[in-house]
Parts: C-alpha cells; sequence; structure tokens
C-alpha cells in the first residue's frame, strides 16, 4: 500500500518529508541487517519477500511505504541500490589495494 | 650581437609576450559561460516579474520542483542558511535573495509554489509559468530538466534536473555555481570573496530594507 500523490497535486511539506526519511532509514537499515540489498526484490522475489515477512522489517516497510509518496519510495529503493553497490565496490577497492601494499 | 641587433631581439620578444597576454585575456572572457539572461515568470504571490526586478541584489538561485524527494530541500535549506549569514551580517546587510524556479510548471502552480516556500527561508521567492517560460529561463541558465513523456493527469513523476544552484551579482551577470557537495559554511565564504571583489571594483549593491 503505497501513498499515492497528495490532494490536488500538494506535495509534501517539511514534517512530511522528514517523517517519510526517518522511516526509509529505518527500513533500509533494517534490510541491512538480513542482508538485503536490492528493496525493490522484496516485492519481486518470493524467497526474499518470505525472508523479509518473517523479520520485523515488514513492518517498517509498510511505515516507510505509507508516510513517502509511491514515486519518491520508487526513486529511494533504486538509488539505495546504486549505493550499496558503489560501497561494494569501493570497499573491494580498499581491500585490493590493503593487500597489493602490504605484499 | 651587437647592441642594437639585442635591442631589436628584446623589442620583438617583448611584443610576442604582450600578443600572447592579450589573447589569453580574450580566452578568459570567452571561456567564461554564459550563464542567466532575460525572463519573465510568475512569482509565489502572482505576480508577474522579469529579471530586471531582481537587479541591485545578489541572487543564488537554483531549479528543482516541490514534488522533489530530497535533493531539492537540501539544497533550499543550504541557500536559505548562506542567505541568513550574509544578510544578518551588519557589515553586508539585506543584499542576497534566494530564487526557487519551478521546472514543473504543469504541477507547480505559483499557489502550490508559495506553500512549499513556508518551509524555507522568509525572503526566498518562488518562480513559476507557463512551459514555454521555464523552458526559456532553463535554458538560459543551461539548466538540463525533464519529466517523463506520458503522464496522464493524476500520475505521480520526477523531474529530472540539474542540481546546480547559481550565484548572479547585482548587475544579472553570472559569478558562480554550487553543487551538492559543497556546504553551507563553504559557500558563504565563497560568496563573501565575491561580494568583496564586485565592490572592490565599485559595484553597486541595493540594499533592501529590515
Amino acid at each position: 500500500m503505497t501513498k499515492s500523490e497528495t490532494l490536488a497535486g500538494k506535495p509534501p511539506l517539511r514534517e512530511q518529508r522528514e517523517t517519510c526519511w526517518k522511516l526509509r532509514d529505518e527500513y533500509f537499515s533494517c534490510l541491512e541487517t538480513l542482508s538485503v540489498f536490492d528493496p525493490a526484490k522484496v516485492d519481486t522475489d518470493e524467497l526474499i519477500k518470505a525472508l523479509v515477512k518473517k523479520s520485523e522489517c515488514w513492518k517498517k516497510k509498510s511505515a516507510y511505504e505509507n508516510a513517502c509518496m509511491t514515486s519518491w519510495v520508487d526513486y529511494f529503493n533504486k538509488r539505495r541500490t546504486l549505493e550499496i553497490r558503489q560501497r561494494q565496490i569501493a570497499d573491494a577497492k580498499k581491500r585490493s589495494d590493503g593487500e597489493s601494499e602490504s605484499k | 650581437m651587437t647592441g642594437s641587433a639585442l635591442y631589436l631581439y628584446f623589442k620583438h620578444e617583448k611584443a610576442k609576450l604582450i600578443e600572447k597576454r592579450k589573447e589569453e585575456l580574450e580566452n578568459k572572457s570567452a571561456g567564461k559561460p554564459q550563464v542567466g539572461g532575460p525572463f519573465e515568470l510568475i512569482d509565489h504571490n502572482g505576480r508577474v516579474v522579469t529579471d530586471k526586478n531582481f537587479l541591485g541584489q545578489f541572487l543564488l538561485v537554483y531549479f528543482g520542483f516541490t514534488h522533489c524527494p530530497d535533493i531539492c530541500p537540501e539544497e533550499l535549506d543550504k541557500m536559505s542558511e548562506v542567505t541568513e549569514n550574509i544578510n544578518s551580517d551588519t557589515k553586508l546587510g539585506k543584499i542576497m535573495t534566494p530564487i526557487f524556479i519551478s521546472c514543473d510548471p504543469h504541477r507547480d502552480t505559483y499557489e502550490v509554489v508559495r506553500e512549499y516556500l513556508k518551509d524555507f527561508h522568509k525572503d526566498m521567492v518562488g518562480l513559476t509559468g507557463t512551459y514555454e517560460q521555464i523552458a526559456i529561463v532553463a535554458k538560459s541558465y543551461r539548466v538540463y530538466f525533464s519529466r517523463p513523456p506520458k503522464v496522464n493527469p493524476g500520475d505521480e513523476y520526477l523531474v529530472d534536473h540539474s542540481i546546480f544552484f547559481y550565484l548572479m551579482d547585482p548587475n544579472g551577470q553570472f559569478v558562480d555555481a554550487y553543487g551538492k557537495s559543497t556546504t553551507a559554511d563553504s559557500v558563504t565564504d565563497s560568496v563573501k570573496g565575491h561580494i568583496k571583489n564586485f565592490i572592490d571594483k565599485g559595484g553597486v549593491i541595493k540594499k533592501l530594507d529590515g
């Protein structure tokens, strides 16, 4: 269930935005504890969905999706996947740099 | 080499150097991007305004849209903080106006923009207009924006847009651009430097009241 565009094209104001961001961050952190790095997969991948449903992340998913506009949820989810991938690449590089230095 | 030959040689070299300097200066001014230009838009109170209405003030100009997930509010907060730092500086006074220009004229009516601005600096001006008017001003600021091609009424969408904000001087000339990685403090320092340069060169600023 997502919160779609508010009445008459009115965008969320500061308080609503900040609530959305807070719940988003809580949900993403929770997913990370399950090693789920692609929030979109929670809807598309049956195994991942089952995993998340059994955990406390499922409630956080609803809270996040209710607090944020649908277009924002899609955007944040995509960006999250990108951020994690970039972080993984940076970590891998650090490790390989470390190895080549100690040789 | 004889004395007169040496003299001629040095004169020739000096002339070459002067030519080179002139060329460099010309390239410098040719290299500065042409950013900004005339526009006619509607402010957040529904009044028609043009670029001329803002002459005399330093401006921080940001293109965004009210349905923006997080980048726009963050940049507008940064601009608000910089504006407050400048305008509350007793040595400077009220010389800066922050401006938000919507690149989503379809949804951002002036009433929507007015409501959106309530979260930011009290002196922030919001501008919107018809698609054509926005296209003109975005093009002159070299701002790219696009919304998804097929949007039905009531659909949600995000607008893709470039995310710098621009410092314009009281003559309407482009001075500097700041990106996402800047902080309010670093921008404040940079802006203060530009203001000092402007004043040192004899520039005139129109201070606003209270």
